[in-house]
């Protein structure tokens, strides 16, 4: 299969889909879930094909637009697509408790952003990247108004003007580029990216750096996250933070590599990682809003993702892949059991968590925290394990003491969780967890489990990674064109 | 306090500081070089005589870059049924506009309608050769229903054939592209046939006039939606006013 | 004084600083105004800015429209036609983004009766 059916099969879906819902709901269920699977499995069947893949529209790149799969991207990739089967399986039980919802819209933006994810990790033209920026900007404005209340629709608004501001950086960033060097193409762009004026250089960097950082969330400019995240249901809350935000993570390092810019601004990104993992965590001490509470979570995350995948040395981005990894399930698994508790509770306050009562559940938020912590033996442990050591490989103590110290405050708010879960006191309401539901948690639960006793699995893909984000000789060499 | 209240400190500190940064992005601005290398869209204009399309900005939105327009129209589509989704509860629930609708206007509205879709059609069709195309086209069309239901507030849209078409032109074009896979072994390969020789032809640039045909119904269709979730909007505030 | 002005040069100087001071009335916007719709207005004026500012530059004089007609045979001399095609792109682009706004504008005015943004801060702690 090409890789451009990775876009062009949800395009026509979506374009579909006002006919699957006259054939009925379940058909317009199942294409879903269809559409999800072959592309997970399509994923699949790439970790054994030879690596880089190219998919050419039209005419041959540097001059035309391409689809490149390297190593770096299939990670992605897989965990895209396994979001996307997860959640839409999850859709089932979301729609038959609120049946009232419009479901077939709701399918197409999920499509859509999987979609347009998936082409922002693949797409080798920065301008064709802006398109796919655009894609997954519409579905998720629409999709964190998608309750149409009050905060919903605010929710939607600030993330449409700040999703604006965004654009227009890119926009002017992808102008100069094109006036400067006269193409479009990141393949020739990272051949004469030296070449561009240095002030005006500095420029371009820093218009790139506000447009993909306001998306992905970085310090100066995440003020807006937290507030997106309480306004949206749960399981857009889990897309948000295991799909769209490591998308744009994908694009701002793709870039910051490719550009040849971590010798020069390694440091920079790295102290801003730092400021949005201490900030965040800090913040998240005193909410009581338990999405905002778990937002704050993601932002601290993606601060050590930044301040790890900016070192420039492959044991640290292995690492730090191996934690971006992990943190996905994990959040993904904690914020589809939130939507499980808020529907049963009626209430996003804090207290919730000791208000329920259900084994199974206290069990999967643990193994959640637990492996966000970074307590073996779950996924998050390995993963922090392999940062710190990347760091110590590279000599940078500070780095190593300040993540330490961090995670103390970290814990204080995800030990309190757990203390309210195990409070026998109170009143608590038993909550039922469906079958669907309840395979699925048990799904994700199992992977953090698997990957946090044979972490060997996964570290041969992020291995694969780190060495075609840092070194992409073979990447530019497709995206280039040569020898096609 | 009394201060504060006169004087829009806010505003004015804004606006030094946007002129600051105004004056700032000039100075960097006036050194941009546009000539550093021979650019992509130069090369483009050599080629362009192979693609037999006479309009060189077409060949490149359809197809040099067409995957660019694939994405293009799914933002549209999206958008649409974003405006659909928000705008849609209670779109059904609203009772007749009362307001008795003028003869004139309407007759006249009829009158003209079939000239502006002529004229969109004609523009969606000559894309290829001359400046406009679907996009173009298509927004012109939409102005068409835009008079329509300025002239008749009571006008009703017949939805099915707009699904019809945004979903319809939509399939056409990713199967296009595809067909273009299998064909000529390149995603939204031009597998038509396009000799030179019949370059400023109507029937010329195989798939690239095909392709805006099947962009200028999509957007025309896309756009009478959005025209008409606003303009019904706009009436079911006016009863509640009444 | 009308050569001064058939110049690519000074061409290329006016539409810098016209387009950026375009761009600049836009960003003054969103930054004091407080009406929704007057916010998306100023996104718009900020877009409209980058896209005079890009065709503009890339006019040089002498270059015709990108298109062969019957004294044109070749396809020589002309501007270049990627940037055109990227505006059309992005236009449509933001035409989608600016409805989508106006449509979450108008439910939210629909629920709470205010469209005023400063005023939007129901979502907090």
């Amino acid at each position: 299969m090409s890789l451009g059916y990775y876009f062009l099969l949800p395009v026509i879906f979506s374009f579909l889909t006002p006919y699957f819902k006259k054939l009925g709901s379940f058909t317009l269920r199942g294409s879903s879930i269809l559409l999800s699977f072959i592309l997970f499995v399509q994923s699949i069947a790439y970790t054994t094909m030879k690596l880089p893949q190219i998919s050419q529209f039209s005419i041959k790149p540097p001059l035309g637009i391409a689809f490149v799969l390297d190593g770096y991207s299939l990670l992605f990739l897989l965990i895209f697509t396994f979001s996307a089967v997860i959640v839409s399986f999850y859709m089932l039980w979301y729609f038959k408790v609120n049946p009232k919802r419009d479901e077939a819209r709701f399918y197409v933006f999920f499509n859509m952003l999987i979609a347009g994810s998936i082409g922002m990790i693949l797409s080798c033209d920065i301008f064709n990247l802006y398109i796919f920026f655009e894609i997954v900007g519409i579905c998720s404005y629409t999709l964190s108004a998608y309750n149409k209340d009050k905060l919903g629709l605010e929710s939607g608004i600030k993330y449409l003007i700040i999703g604006s501001i965004a654009s227009i950086f890119i926009v002017f960033a992808i102008m100069l580029i094109y006036l400067q060097i006269g193409t479009v193409n990141l393949g020739l762009i990272a051949q004469r990216f030296h070449e561009i004026d240095p002030k005006i250089s500095v420029l371009i960097v820093l218009m790139l750096f506000i447009g993909f950082g306001t998306k992905a969330e970085l310090f100066p400019m995440n003020f807006w996250a937290p507030d997106i995240y309480q306004g949206s249901i749960s399981s857009v809350n889990g897309l948000f933070s295991s799909v769209v935000a490591k998308a744009y993570l994908f694009v701002f390092f793709h870039l910051f590599y490719l550009f040849g810019l971590s010798s020069k601004y390694m440091l920079f990104v790295m102290v801003i990682g730092a400021i949005t993992f201490l900030v965040s965590e800090f913040t998240a001490l005193n909410q009581t809003n338990v999405k905002r509470l778990f937002a704050y979570s993601t932002l601290g995350q993606l601060g050590i993702l930044f301040m790890a995948l900016s070192t420039n040395s492959s044991e640290t981005v292995s690492g730090a892949l191996f934690h971006l990894t992990s943190h996905s399930i994990s959040k993904l698994l904690i914020f589809l059991a939130l939507g499980i508790l808020i529907h049963h509770l009626k209430s996003t306050k804090i207290s919730i968590f000791g208000d329920f009562k259900s084994r199974f559940l206290t069990i999967i938020f643990a193994i959640g925290f637990l492996s966000i912590l970074g307590i073996p033996p779950f996924s998050g442990f390995v993963g922090k394990i392999l940062i710190l050591k990347g760091f110590a490989l590279s000599h940078n103590y500070s780095a190593i003491a300040f993540i330490l110290l961090v995670s103390i405050v970290e814990a204080v708010y995800f030990f309190r969780l757990t203390a309210m879960m195990l409070d026998k006191k109170g009143t608590k309401r038993v909550v039922h967890v469906g079958f669907i539901n309840y395979i699925l948690l048990c799904v994700l639960a199992a992977l953090i489990v698997i990957f946090g006793l044979f972490p060997s699995l996964l570290i041969h893909y992020t291995d694969l990674a780190a060495n075609a984000l840092i070194n992409p000789t073979d990447y530019l060499k497709f995206a280039l064109g040569v020898g096609l | 306090m009394s201060l504060k209240k006169t004087l829009p400190i806010k505003h004015i500190v804004l606006s030094i500081l946007s002129s600051a940064l105004l004056l700032s992005l000039l100075g960097l601005l006036m050194q941009v070089k546009t000539d550093l290398h021979k650019s992509v869209g130069d090369i483009f204009l050599n080629l362009n005589m192979q693609t037999a399309t006479a309009n060189a900005v077409t060949s490149v939105v359809t197809f040099f870059r067409g995957i660019d327009t694939v994405g293009e129209v799914t933002v549209l589509f999206l958008a649409t049924s974003g405006v659909a989704l928000m705008l849609s509860t209670s779109q059904r629930t609203y009772a007749k506009i009362i307001k008795q609708d003028s003869f004139i206007l309407n007759v006249g509205s009829r009158l003209l309608l079939s000239v502006i879709i002529l004229f969109g059609a004609y523009i969606i069709i000559h894309g290829h050769l001359s400046p406009g195309g679907g996009f173009q086209g298509g927004v012109v069309i939409a102005t068409a229903f835009l008079l329509l239901f300025l002239a008749n507030p009571n006008m009703d849209l017949n939805h099915s054939i707009l699904t019809l078409g945004e979903s319809l032109s939509g399939s056409a074009y990713v199967l296009v592209a595809i067909i273009g896979l299998f064909k000529v072994n390149m995603l939204l390969g031009n597998f038509l046939p396009h000799p030179v020789s019949e370059i400023g032809n109507l029937i010329s640039g195989g798939i690239i006039p095909v392709i805006y045909v099947i962009v200028g119904i999509k957007v025309g269709s896309e756009m009478a939606v959005i025209v008409e979730y606003f303009v019904k909007e706009e009436h079911e505030k006016e009863i509640e006013n009444a | 004084m009308l050569d001064f002005f058939n110049s690519t040069q000074s061409i290329h100087a006016i539409i810098i600083v016209g387009s950026m001071a375009l761009f600049f009335i836009g960003f003054y916007g969103i930054a004091t105004q407080k009406n929704l719709v007057k916010v998306l207005v100023s996104f718009d004026i900020m877009e409209s800015a980058l896209f005079l500012f890009f065709i503009g530059l890339h006019y040089k004089v002498g270059l015709v429209a990108p298109i062969v007609d019957d004294k044109t045979k070749t396809f020589t001399g002309m501007v270049d036609p990627v940037p055109q095609a990227m505006i059309l792109t992005t236009i449509v682009i933001g035409l989608a983004i600016l409805a989508l706004g106006l449509s979450f504008g108008i439910e939210y005015y629909k629920l709470t009766g205010r469209n005023d943004i400063s005023k939007m801060n129901e979502l907090r702690d």
